[in-house]
């Protein structure tokens, strides 16, 4: 009987003490753990220093001159008006929607789906008042660098973007 | 013959267990990241869809984070607000400790995270102090959003 009961207890080893560490490291890793969210760029090119004044060196000047577009925020920091030259196209998204129309029809007037070759080359020069938020400007840059189909392909449009230096303060 | 059952029944089966606590550990493990100075959860970035992660990963990255009052974090230096001269200074540090190791520190990337809320002008002054220290690669990082 004795016998019999020495062999069973040479069988059973004893897990405790590693639940107990595994338990341990497995608490450590989920409190540690952190839901990252995705994040993506967009790269800009930052004149460093205001365009100057006389002839401009040929070898510089690229293909397309800049779509100049200027965002007017209100006190608050607001995007109270999308301009570009002349253009007013309103406030809000919708002055941006507008503008995304009308950067297509100048570079893509047939289909609004602009060359490839084109988007790569087609430049935006972006001037944004002091106080405005920052969120305006990264509408901006996504409504001016491409254009989502309902069929999630994105159409490209103005790959370069520069900043000029902020108006007000 | 009967004795043994009482015997069996204490013996509970733990490999299943032990199995699912090892594969949750490695899970874990694979994703945890440590690297919280490059993301500080305290700054709420700007959602964008068409934002694209980058393919590669940038070359010898700077991060900086303009928080919504405007309070620029560098490093590891999260809960220090610093005049624009101090990041200056320590940008100037960091380009010639670069150069120092032989790396070229134009080719270093600044990866710009601003608040949603922060000033559009603050963003550029602290580019502006970038450029002037000499780096010439920017990004502007937002929150990719599917629609």
């Amino acid at each position: 009987m004795a016998r019999k009961k020495r062999d069973d207890e040479k069988l059973n080893i004893n897990m405790t003490p590693m639940i107990d560490i595994v338990f341990q490291l497995l608490i450590f890793f989920v409190m540690s753990f952190k839901i990252v969210t995705p994040e993506g760029d967009f790269s800009v090119k930052m004149p460093m220093t205001p365009p100057t004044d006389g002839q401009p060196n040929p070898e510089d000047t690229p293909p397309l001159p800049p779509i100049q577009i200027r965002l007017n925020s209100s006190t608050n920091g607001q995007l109270l008006e999308v301009q570009s030259g002349p253009r007013n196209f309103g406030r809000g998204e919708a002055g941006l929607e507008s503008l995304q129309k009308f950067i297509l029809q100048q570079i893509a007037p047939k289909d609004g789906r602009p060359n490839p070759e084109v988007a790569k080359e087609t430049e935006v020069e972006l001037t944004c008042d002091f106080r405005l938020k920052y969120e305006y400007v990264i509408k901006c840059i996504s409504y001016v660098t491409g254009k989502r189909e309902a069929n999630g392909e994105i159409i490209r449009i103005a790959e370069k973007i520069k900043f000029a230096a902020p108006v007000g303060n | 013959m009967a004795k043994p059952r009482p015997q069996e029944t204490a013996d509970a089966d733990m490999t299943p267990m032990i199995d699912m606590t090892f594969q949750l550990i490695a899970f874990f493990m694979v994703l945890i990241n440590f690297t919280e100075a490059d993301q500080n959860q305290a700054i709420n970035l700007p959602s964008s869809e068409l934002a694209k992660t980058p393919d590669f990963p940038p070359e010898g990255p700077v991060t900086l984070q303009v928080e919504k009052n405007g309070n620029v974090i560098y490093g590891i230096q999260t809960a220090k607000d610093f005049e624009l001269k101090d990041l200056e200074k320590m940008l100037k540090d960091e380009y010639t400790q670069r150069k120092l190791m032989g790396k070229d520190p134009k080719m270093s990337t600044i990866i710009i995270r601003g608040d949603k809320n922060a000033k559009t002008g603050r963003i550029q002054q602290v580019v502006g102090v970038a450029q002037i220290v000499g780096y010439e690669k920017f990004v502007l990082r937002a929150k990719e959003v599917a629609k």
